[in-house]
Parts: C-alpha cells; sequence; structure tokens
C-alpha cells in the first residue's frame, strides 16, 4: 500500500462516506456503535494494528462491511441478506472450529504418519524437531489460534503427499472442477426436476406418471457407485460414445500451448455467462405479459448466450481442446443430473398433487383460464418453494456426494483430493479439502436462500 | 397396595389392547400400500437371506467357502482347464505331474546327477523351443527343486542340527584326522601356533606325511613357515620330514598324540561349531568321519517334533513324564525355549490344533509303512520317525554310505533301524514306480543312465502322457480346440508351445505311461530289485531287509479300460491335484458355476456367501444407526417444541449447523485418520442425523400436538413437564419418527457402503467392501465391466435393492401417518 491515491481511497474517502451515509440513515443509539466497531475493525485490519483483529486481518474486511450494514435499519430483501450474510460468517467460524476440533480429538497428530517411516524412527531427534515445527506439543488454544489465523490468511500449509505444492494451491486448482459439476448438474437436474414432476402430477394416474414415478424412486434409491458403473459399462464400454474416465485425453494435449486448467476457468466462466443470461431471460420475461413473449424472452436469452459462448470459443482457438474437456465432462454430469432430478421430481409432483387440490386452482379453472397457464402459473409457481427448500436441504449432500462421483470417474476435483489426502494421511490437504467444501456448501446456501428470498415474499416481509 | 397394583394392571391391559387395535388398524391401512408391502417383503427376504448365512457357513468347507480368508483352488470340471487356465498353467498341468516321476527316478542319483539334469533342461529349452525362451521350462527347474526330497529333506535338517549344534547338544568332532588341522573352517591360525606350543614340530610333519598333495598340508607348511620365518633351517626340517615317508606305526602315534592336542585345542576355543549337511557331499563325509555322532543326527532328525509333543503334553501330562524318561531328554529344553508362551490360552488353543494335525499326519504315514505306533510311547514313536527322517536325508548319499549309516543306526537301537529301512523302502518303491514310468515313456529299461544320451527327447516326452489323455478326452469336441488355441493365441511366447500343439493333434490314444499318473501302474520288479540288491550288498546284516514291502505285495489294481468319460474325469483329477498344491493357479475371478452361484472375487472367493454374510451387519448397522437417529431426534425435537424460548433456539440452531454439514466428506476424513467399525460408525451417523434435519420436522409435528387440549387437562391435573413430553407428546410424535426412521435405514446402510467401498471402513465383510475389492483389484476401471459383471452387479444390487425396500416400507407408512396422502 504505497500508492497514495489507494491509500486515499481506501483510509480516507471509502470509510468517510460510509459514515457520512450511516449517521444520514441511523436512528437509534445501537447504530453508531455498530458503525463505530466497524470502523475500528477496518482501520485495525488496514494499519496491521494486531489487538484490533480477529485471527488475521483479512478477516476483518469481511467482517467490517457485514457489521457496518447494521449501522442503519434496512428492510425487505436488503434487511434478509444482511442477516443471512452475518450468519453465513458466524457459521464459517462455528465450521472451522468444529473442523479443528474433530481432528484435535482425533488418534494421532500432523507428525504421526511419519512415524510408519524407518528412517525417522531411527531418529527420535528429527522426530521431535519435526513435532516443535509443527507444534504439536502446544496447548489447545495456542493450536486453535494458529489454525484459525492461518485458515484466513489463507496459509492452510504444505501438502505432505503433493509436496511441494501448497493446499490453496491445489485447492484453488481443484475447486473450479467441482464447482463446475456441481453448478451445471444442480441447474440442469432442478430444471428437469421441475418441468417433469409438475408434468407428470398434472396427469397423475397415468402411464407416464406411474413409469416417471418408478424410476424416479429407482434412481432415489440406487446405490450411486452401481449407478455409475452402469453408465460407464453402458455408454463408455458398450455404446463407446465417452471416454472411461478421467479429465483430458493427454495425447492431445502434448503441444497445447497453454494449461488445461485455463481452458478449464474459462469453461467455468462460460457456464456462469451462460447461467446469467438464463437468469437475465427470466427476470426479463417476468415484464413481459403473455406466455408466448415470455418464452420467447427466455429462449432468446439462452441461445443468445449459447451464440455468444460459440464465437468466443471458436475465435480464442482453444475450441478443440475445450472440447477434449467436455467429452470427459459428459458422462459425470449426466450421472449426476439423472441422479439428481428424480428427487427433485419426487418432490415436485407430490407438493403438486397437494396444490392441485387447492381452492384456488378450482377457482382458477371455473375461471376458465387455460390449463397450461394454471399448471405453470398457479399450481407450479406454489410448488415451487417447497421445492427449493429441498434443494436447499440437500445441497451438502450433493456437494459432499461428488466424492463418490470424482471417484468413479476419475474425475480430479475437491472430493477425490480429499479421499485421496485422506488415505495417503495428509492432514494439511485432508483439512484443506474439509474446509473447502464446508465453504462451497456454505455459499451455496447463500445464494440458494437468496433465490428463496426473491421467490417467497414472505420471507422478505 | 392391592388395588395399586390392580389398577396398574388394568391400565397396562388397556395400553395393551389399545395398541393392538391401533396396530390392527394401521396393519389394514398398511395392506393397501403396495409399496409398502412390497417393501416389506423385500426386507424379510434379506431377513431370511441373512439368517440363512451362519447355517451355510456350517455347511460348507471353510477353507474354501470362507468369505474372508477362503480360495477355492479346485479345478472341478473341464470347462476349468479350456476356459480358466492361462497358457503357462495350461503348460505346467501338462507338463509337471510326469516332470515329479521323472525327477522321482533319479532322486538316489545324487546332486551332481541333478545338476546334469538341470542342465539337460536348459539346454532342452533351446531345442524344443528352437528360440530364446527363458521361462518356457523353468516349471521343470521347479519341479527338481520342489519333488527331488533328499535336498528339500536336507534343509530342514540343517536347521535342527545347527540349532542342536549351537546350543551344544551335539557335541560336533571337529578334528577327525590329522589333515583337519590345515582346515581353516575348523582350525585357525591361532589354534595351530597354540598347537605347535604343545606338540613337537617332528611329530607333527610326521602325522601330517601321509596327506600329501592336499590343501590342508600345503596350508600346515604355509602356516609353519609363517610362524618360524626368523628360522629356516626349522622349515627345512620341517619341510623335509613331511615331504619324506616314514613307518605306518611312526605315524600312527604321531597322529594321535597331535589329534588329542588339537581336539584339547578346538574344545577350548569351542570352534568347529559348523555342521553343514546340505549337500549330499557333507552328509557322505560327516557319515564316513564321523564327526557328528550317530546319536546326534537321531536327535536332530526327532528334534522338529519335540515341540509339538510338549505342546501335546500341556494336555497329557504323562507325554512329559514318558518324554523326559526317554534318550530325547536332552531337546526338551532348548525346544521349550523355542516355543511362545503357551500357557497364553489364545496361543495354545491353535498350537494345539497344529501339533494334533502334525502327529496325526505322521502316525498316518507311519502307518502305511506297517508301524504300530501310539504317541503315548514316545520314545518309540520318536525313534522310528528319525529313522524315517534319516532314510529321507539319505536317500543320495550313495548305496555304501547308506549302509554304513543304517548300520551304525542299529547300534544306537533296533527301532530308528526299522524305521529308517521301512523308509528307504518306500523310496525305493517309489523310485522305482517313477523308473518304470520313464522306462514306458523313453522306450528303454535304462533309465536313469539314458537320461544324457538322449538329451531333450526326455524332456519332450514328459508333455505325452497328460497331452495324449487330453488329446483323447477332448477328441472331436471343442474342447480340445480350445486347448490348440490357448497355446497358439499366447500373449507371452516363453508358453507358445508348438510341439505340445502337435501332440495334441497327432496323439489319439492315451500312452501306457499314463497309467502312472491315474494310479493304475505297475512298478516293474526288476527295477525295485536292482535298487534293493544295491543297497544291501553292502550291509553286513541284512537280515531287517527280509520282510519289508515287496511290489508283488502291493495288490494290482484292474486297469480300467479306456473311455472319453473315463479319461476326462481322471484328466480333472490330475489338474485337480496340481492345483490343489499350488503348482498351478486357476484365473480367479471365475464365473458363476455349479459350486458359485455367483461366482468368485479376484481372490478366489465366493460371492454368493460374502453377500450372505454381509446381510445382517448390514441390517444391524441400519438400524442401530435409524434408532440412535430416532431416538435423539424425538427427544429434542418434543423438547424443543414444547420448552420453546433458549432451548428451541440452541438446538434449531445446531439442526441448521448439522444440515450444513457435509456428511460423508466428514465421514470420509473421520474414518480415515482413526479406525472406524460399525458401531462407531452407527453411533456417528446415529448424532449427525439426529441433531440434524429429523428434529425440524419432528418439533413441527410436536408443536400441533402441544396445543391440543388434553396437554392442557394433563397439566392441570398435575403431570409433570417429563411426564407430559414422554406419555402424551411422544406416543402421538412417534409414527412420524418410525416413518422417518426407515428413511434413516436406507441413508446409514447407504452411508456404510460408500465408506467401506473407498476402504476406509474396518469391516470384515460387506456390500461395500465387496465391490472395494474388484475396484482395487482393477477389474471396474477397465473395459471389461460388463465382461465381469458378477463382480459388481450382486453386491451394487443387494446396497441398491436393501434400501430401496426400507425406502419403500417407509413409502407405505407415510400413508398410514400422513392421511392425507391416501385419499388419491
Amino acid at each position: 500500500m504505497t500508492n497514495p491515491v489507494l491509500i486515499f481511497v481506501f483510509a480516507g474517502l471509502l470509510p468517510a462516506v460510509g459514515v457520512v451515509y450511516a449517521i444520514y440513515k441511523g436512528k437509534a443509539p445501537q447504530n453508531y456503535i455498530f458503525l463505530a466497531i466497524s470502523l475500528a475493525l477496518y482501520y485495525g485490519a488496514l494499519t496491521n494494528f494486531r489487538y484490533l483483529y480477529l485471527f488475521s486481518p483479512r478477516f476483518n474486511y469481511i467482517l467490517a462491511p457485514i457489521i457496518y450494514f447494521y449501522g442503519f435499519n434496512l428492510s425487505g430483501l436488503s434487511k434478509f441478506i444482511r442477516n443471512r450474510l452475518a450468519q453465513i460468517v458466524l457459521l464459517l467460524v462455528i465450521y472451522v472450529t468444529v473442523v479443528f476440533f474433530i481432528f484435535l480429538a482425533m488418534p494421532g497428530d500432523y507428525t504421526t504418519k511419519f512415524l510408519q517411516d524407518p528412517k525417522i524412527r531411527q531418529n527420535p531427534e528429527v522426530y521431535e524437531r519435526m513435532k516443535q515445527l509443527f507444534g504439536v506439543d502446544d496447548p489447545w488454544y495456542v493450536k486453535y489460534y494458529k489454525h484459525m489465523k492461518n485458515f484466513f490468511n489463507l496459509e492452510l500449509g504444505i501438502s505432505f503427499s503433493e509436496y511441494p505444492k501448497r493446499v490453496e494451491e491445489i485447492i484453488a486448482e481443484r475447486l473450479p472442477r467441482t464447482l463446475f459439476l456441481f453448478l451445471a448438474s444442480s441447474v440442469l437436474s432442478f430444471l428437469l426436476g421441475f418441468d417433469l414432476g409438475k408434468r407428470i402430477a398434472w396427469k397423475r394416474g397415468g402411464l407416464t406418471d406411474k413409469m416417471a414415478t418408478f424410476v424416479g424412486i429407482v434412481f432415489w434409491t440406487i446405490f450411486t457407485p452401481f449407478y455409475m458403473l452402469i453408465l460407464i459399462w453402458l455408454f463408455a464400454v458398450t455404446l463407446r460414445l465417452f471416454p472411461l474416465s478421467g479429465f483430458i485425453t493427454p495425447t492431445k494435449w502434448f503441444d497445447a500451448p497453454f494449461s488445461a486448467q485455463a481452458v478449464f476457468i474459462r469453461l467455468l466462466l462460460t457456464e456462469l455467462f451462460m447461467l446469467v443470461m438464463w437468469i437475465i431471460g427470466i427476470v426479463v420475461a417476468g415484464r413481459l405479459k403473455t406466455i408466448r413473449a415470455k418464452r420467447t424472452a427466455i429462449w432468446g436469452f439462452v441461445i443468445g448466450g449459447a451464440i455468444i459462448a460459440f464465437v468466443y470459443w471458436a475465435a480464442n482457438g482453444m475450441g478443440t481442446y475445450a472440447l477434449d474437456i467436455v467429452h470427459h465432462l459428459a458422462l459425470p454430469v449426466i450421472a449426476l443430473v439423472t441422479l439428481h432430478f428424480a428427487g427433485d421430481m419426487l418432490v415436485m409432483r407430490d407438493t403438486m398433487l397437494e396444490v392441485i387440490k387447492e381452492d384456488y386452482i378450482t377457482t382458477a379453472r371455473a375461471k376458465g383460464l387455460p390449463d397450461k397457464v394454471i399448471r405453470d402459473k398457479h399450481a407450479a409457481r406454489t410448488a415451487l418453494l417447497p421445492l427449493m427448500t429441498s434443494f436447499v436441504i440437500g445441497l451438502a449432500s450433493t456437494v459432499s456426494g461428488g466424492v463418490i462421483t470424482e471417484t468413479m470417474f476419475s474425475w480430479k476435483g475437491m472430493g477425490l483430493t480429499l479421499l485421496e489426502a485422506t488415505t495417503a494421511q495428509d492432514t494439511p490437504l485432508a483439512i484443506g479439502c474439509l474446509v473447502f467444501t464446508g465453504v462451497l456448501v456454505l455459499l451455496a446456501h447463500l445464494v440458494a436462500d437468496i433465490l428463496y428470498a426473491f421467490l417467497d415474499p414472505r420471507i422478505r416481509y | 397396595m392391592v388395588q395399586t397394583a390392580l389398577k396398574r394392571e388394568s391400565i397396562a391391559k388397556i395400553k395393551f389392547k389399545l395398541f393392538i387395535k391401533n396396530f390392527r388398524k394401521n396393519w389394514a391401512l398398511f395392506r393397501e400400500s403396495k409399496m409398502g408391502m412390497f417393501g416389506l417383503w423385500v426386507i424379510i427376504a434379506f431377513g431370511i437371506f441373512g439368517a440363512l448365512s451362519p447355517i451355510v457357513l456350517n455347511l460348507v468347507d471353510p477353507s474354501i467357502y470362507d468369505p474372508v480368508i477362503g480360495l477355492d483352488n479346485r479345478v472341478l470340471s473341464s470347462k476349468y482347464i479350456t476356459d480358466f487356465l492361462s497358457t503357462q498353467n495350461l503348460i505346467k498341468g501338462i507338463e509337471i505331474p510326469a516332470a515329479q516321476l521323472w525327477v522321482y527316478s533319479f532322486m538316489d542319483q545324487g546332486e551332481d546327477f541333478r545338476a546334469r539334469m538341470e542342465d539337460l533342461v536348459r539346454s532342452a529349452q533351446y531345442e524344443i523351443m528352437n528360440t530364446y525362451a527363458p521361462d518356457s521350462m523353468r516349471h521343470f527347474l521347479d519341479t527338481i527343486a520342489d519333488s527331488y526330497i533328499p535336498a528339500k529333506e536336507r534343509m530342514y535338517f540343517q536347521t535342527s542340527i545347527s540349532e542342536l549344534v549351537d546350543k551344544g547338544v551335539i557335541k560336533v568332532a571337529a578334528i577327525t584326522s590329522v589333515r583337519d588341522v590345515g582346515n581353516r573352517d575348523r582350525f585357525s591360525f591361532g589354534d595351530f601356533s597354540r598347537l605347535l606350543e604343545n606338540v613337537d614340530y617332528k611329530t607333527l610333519a610326521l602325522a601330517i606325511s601321509p596327506y600329501k598333495d592336499t590343501d590342508e598340508f600345503s596350508r600346515v607348511l604355509l602356516w609353519f613357515r609363517g610362524l618360524n620365518r626368523n628360522n629356516p633351517e626349522l622349515v627345512a626340517e620341517f619341510e623335509r620330514i613331511a615331504n619324506g615317508s616314514h613307518s605306518e606305526e611312526e605315524v600312527k602315534r604321531a597322529e594321535e598324540e597331535v589329534l588329542e592336542v588339537a581336539r584339547k585345542i578346538v574344545d577350548e576355543s569351542s570352534k568347529g561349531g559348523q555342521v553343514n549337511v546340505s549337500s549330499n557331499t557333507q552328509l557322505m563325509e560327516i557319515i564316513a568321519t564321523e564327526s557328528v555322532p550317530v546319536s546326534g543326527l537321531i536327535n536332530a532328525a526327532a528334534f522338529t517334533l519335540i515341540s509339538d509333543i510338549l505342546v501335546l503334553s500341556k494336555e497329557d501330562e504323562e507325554l512329559r513324564k514318558a518324554l523326559e524318561n526317554s534318550r530325547f531328554k536332552d531337546l526338551i529344553a532348548i525346544a521349550e525355549s523355542k516355543l511362545s508362551n503357551i500357557d497364553n490360552p489364545e496361543i495354545l488353543k491353535p498350537a494345539l490344533d497344529k501339533a494334533r494335525t502334525s502327529i496325526s499326519n505322521i502316525l498316518k504315514e507311519m502307518n502305511e509303512l506297517g508301524f504300530n505306533v501310539k504317541v503315548e510311547d514316545v520314545e518309540r514313536f520318536l525313534e522310528i520317525y528319525s529313522g524315517m527322517e534319516l532314510a529321507k536325508i539319505s536317500v543320495d548319499i550313495g548305496p555304501e554310505y547308506r549302509a554304513k549309516l543304517e548300520e551304525k543306526l542299529a547300534e544306537v537301537s533296533r527301532e530308528v533301524r526299522k524305521g529308517y529301512v521301512a523308509q528307504l523302502n518306500s523310496i525305493f518303491l517309489k523310485i522305482a514306480m517313477a523308473r518304470t514310468f520313464m522306462a514306458s515313456l523313453l522306450g528303454t529299461k535304462d533309465v536313469p543312465g539314458s537320461y544324457e544320451t538322449l538329451g531333450s527327447k526326455v524332456i519332450a516326452s514328459l508333455a505325452d502322457p497328460v497331452v495324449s489323455l487330453m488329446a483323447y478326452a477332448f477328441a472331436g469336441s471343442s474342447k480340445l480346440q480350445k486347448v490348440i488355441s490357448n497355446i497358439e493365441n499366447s500373449q507371452l511366447d516363453d508358453f507358445r508351445r508348438m510341439d505340445i500343439v502337435e501332440k495334441l493333434k497327432n496323439l489319439q490314444e492315451p500312452v501306457e505311461a499314463v497309467r502312472f499318473l491315474i494310479g493304475e501302474g505297475d512298478i516293474d520288479d526288476e527295477i525295485y530289485e536292482a535298487l534293493v540288491i544295491e543297497h544291501v550288498r553292502n550291509l553286513v546284516d541284512p537280515s531287517e531287509w527280509n520282510n519289508v514291502k515287496k511290489p508283488s505285495d502291493i495288490e494290482k489294481k484292474e486297469k480300467t479300460v479306456w473311455n472319453k468319460t473315463f479319461a476326462e474325469k481322471k484328466l480333472i483329477e490330475i489338474f485337480n491335484t496340481m492345483s490343489i498344491t499350488n503348482k498351478i493357479g486357476i484365473g480367479h475371478p471365475l464365473p458363476p458355476s455349479r459350486w458359485h452361484w455367483l461366482g468368485t472375487d479376484p481372490v478366489g472367493r465366493d460371492v454368493l456367501v460374502q453377500l450372505m454374510v454381509s446381510t445382517p451387519s448390514e441390517f444391524v448397522l441400519g438400524v442401530l444407526a435409524a434408532l440412535i437417529t430416532v431416538t435423539v431426534g424425538t427427544i429434542i425435537g418434543t423438547a424443543s417444541a414444547y420448552y420453546g424460548g433458549v432451548v428451541d433456539a440452541i438446538f434449531m440452531r445446531i439442526a441448521d449447523l448439522m444440515m450444513l454439514f457435509p456428511t460423508i466428506a466428514f465421514l470420509i476424513v473421520l474414518s480415515g485418520f482413526m479406525t472406524m467399525n460399525l458401531f462407531k460408525l452407527a453411533l456417528i451417523l446415529g448424532l449427525l442425523g439426529g441433531f440434524g434435519g429429523i428434529t425440524l420436522v419432528l418439533k413441527a409435528q410436536a408443536l400441533t400436538v402441544k396445543v391440543k387440549p388434553y396437554i392442557d387437562a394433563a397439566r392441570v391435573s398435575g403431570g409433570s413437564h417429563a411426564y407430559i413430553i414422554f406419555n402424551h407428546i411422544i406416543p402421538n410424535v412417534m409414527p412420524l419418527s418410525f416413518l422417518y426412521m426407515m428413511f434413516n435405514v436406507t441413508g446409514a446402510v447407504f452411508s456404510e457402503a460408500v465408506l467401506s467401498f473407498f476402504g476406509l471402513m474396518k469391516v470384515r465383510m460387506s456390500w461395500g467392501l465387496m465391490i472395494n475389492t474388484v475396484w482395487s483389484s482393477g477389474y471396474l476401471g477397465s473395459g471389461n465391466i460388463g465382461a465381469y459383471w458378477w463382480l459388481w452387479v450382486p453386491a451394487g444390487g443387494a446396497i441398491t435393492i436393501f434400501c430401496s425396500a426400507f425406502y419403500f416400507l417407509g413409502r407405505g407408512l407415510e400413508e398410514i401417518v400422513n392421511p392425507r396422502l391416501r385419499k388419491r
């Protein structure tokens, strides 16, 4: 921080604007207390004044804005988001703490693994030195403080099994891969489950309903590795449509001028871009009147996004390489989508069946509204909420269930890394993966909660 | 008192009746749900399946069908030969049976002959294969190492004799002649200088003079020169006497003097503790020079059995007393020091089993040789046994030395000699049988003398018997074609044995030599007689050989007329023997067959038994985890609904946190860093679930119960909080809890399966572990998943069906609990 302009903006202008705004908006005395705390935390982190920050200055940069927004009364959605953010940060601290205490309570420590090495067993002084370096004999609160400080400084140590890579480097490489799978599969399966559930509930009792319910239950209860083996057998072995496993085909990448990771990050961004386009489409459609116009708007945005993405990939020369990754991605995504859509579909069907019995549906019918309008606008809109609830509840298991998918398809994401770190007794990497899986779940929860608040007005007010 | 008791009883009765009534009503409702009934039936089926496992385990042979340590290496049908053997094992199975007899046929020829036979095999490889195929004949070399009995037995004998020499039970006369003074292994330079201090150099020169032209002689001269470097005249004198010739009497006296002193020196420096018996020449030397007393040899031969008898004496004190009174009493202390702590019952039991089997095997062997012995008669038992052992190690030391050994044994004890003679005779019979076999195969009676002249023909002909049997048995069917293509398409050039293929195509009838492989061969009397006469010729008193078993005493077997089924049966038997004795290995995993309904896994264990044995533990785990979940969840849910306020807030926040936990990731880490068994897992899953989402649902249900008027009524009539919770709220929440219990079973079983699939659980056997075994053996990672379907479909299917059965049951129960679902 040597640039005077930056110092001026971040140390003077930004807090000043914030303070003025807060004083202007704030009413009750506790508002000013929050403002003062927020300022103290912010400047404590900025000046690196160690008595004013918890664990690490970086954590203060997260805490200060959140506490700042308690400096005045908010209403509606923004209040909900603020409260939710505060809760999530609190949960993050609790989660990291819990992870620490679980590892503290487990037998053995960082150095136990090295006792298997006969060289170290023969040299007790080396082992003692190692124990000293890892701080094994420290009291628990010192260890806890170090753990939290290092976590919020994003210093997770050096992996044992992938030495000399740093844990945060490994996670930065692997997290996008898990995120991609998770986003693609959860969004697709949610949409598929929503749409199919709505349709089969509307035509309940028919053959389609029974078939779909049966298929849904089969997918819902099947043992995941078993199902994936069947998929591998069917698509990769018998039909030879997709590769058996892995992330890329190495032979195709021999003379690639860029790393697979670079291509993959761009793919992830493309996916996010498509998602954003779709959401914009929905928002725009919300302002239109007729069903036809709405549909055109959504599809227009999605197809438009697809065309832009296609042009981008055709232009940047990475297209063929990206296709190789997509080819490897297809089978895991198919597996996850088919597995997860089943649950969503069953929930959607059940709630739809409840909703259909409501009086307002009968009223809508009596008004003579078209069948599809009743289904989509009246029934499905209400039934969406329980589906959303079950989706949010299932988030944690979806993310951690990624371990199975990644193992079966040798997709080197967070889950497979966690498993490999565990089997190799690589404590730093295992802790890192576990914590970041939790962070991913927390962030997904936050996003889902905000979406939920958009959908359900009862939460906002 | 009486009144209250009556009242209590009546209340219990009313409750019971109510329960029955409710149960009937609910059962009637439940029966209408097809899903629920289906789930129930599947669960009952699994229950029966699991309950059968202890019965099945008792019925089948544990060494073959045990779910964890079992291994089926039997060859049970011709399909095993045609389909499940690698080319290497097929070739081995064809050649090793005959090769064993070939090795037996030169068992008495000594190790030089054996080495020449090994060279014969090596050169035969070039002639048969026409190319460099280093592994193609390796199994012949292995068979020689394995079936050349004397060398193998001498290795065991070596360990016991070395131990006894170490412990000082066997006194080795290191210096047997003056020549040994120059042997550096027995007599060091230091010893030599001390010898010269005690013996006049002229005497030594005299004593050493008969051993000119030996290494030892020149070493003595060298050492003498080294010691008397400053005294050349002395050296010259010494050399003159040593090189000169002297009268026999003079030399003998000198020898005796030197020997006496030298022995004393060796005893003092306790050198010469090494006895080597690992080759036949070393054994010959020991017998010739008597450096080890015969009683020492007997002790060493009997030593291996002493510890077994000591173990047995833990049950029968008499055995130990008898042993202490026998000639083998010196060995007890040494054998005891070798035994681990057998007072510990955990060690004693397997040790007893082992001792019993080994003793009973030996008794059986003795019985076959015509001895009627009991272990209780310890001395006689051990004497006969040591005689038998000595016979095994001394087959190939040549008739003269054998005779010398036999006579010396007779001096110690008649029983030892009896054992020796009987065993030697039985080996002679074996050799005679093998020679008859080889003679029939090669068409010459001069075996083993003609082996070297015939060269690689001997090796090539060894394939004939089994090949001809196979060609006859499989003739005209696709089986023969399969065997031929197996050899022709071998992935390894080393095993592409075209000579065998040629024979398979050309040979029509089983050759005569096959009779020996199927136990119908007749020993040629001439060959046997020659063996015995050669041995007896050197004996002073051959009376012991008068009543030994002769080939004519053995009942001649009726020869079966060849037919295809018989030939096939015998062929399978031959391969089966090879496989059971681990000479060849069947390629596991085997597909489903009559003997393994769901095939075997890569390690050779039965998949169906594994599936069966895992079932009960899945039930236990699922139900236990679900019970803990529901108990904890119900109590917390109702309590937070009833009390509200802080209790509610705390538990609901905990529930939120639990729902955020990435459970599987957590379980993986937990089980990776600590040993996880079923009960720990059930507890962890139960607590994770109990504090988690289930409380939210149960709390919502409890809230609807809490506002009912009868709760207020109970409170007004003085019911405590606990009373109300346990007697009014929980019974009303119970149906819902029960419903969630069913869903939790699914979750628990799924988690266990995933964890053991990753190999993180410490369980003996489970469905997940079955897939893990296959996965880690690499059968699922490659393109042949479909070909090995029986490895993963049964276990994966069982998990799926088991989980879905509980899910269906839950759905059925849901219709009872939630009346709104019923109306559809």
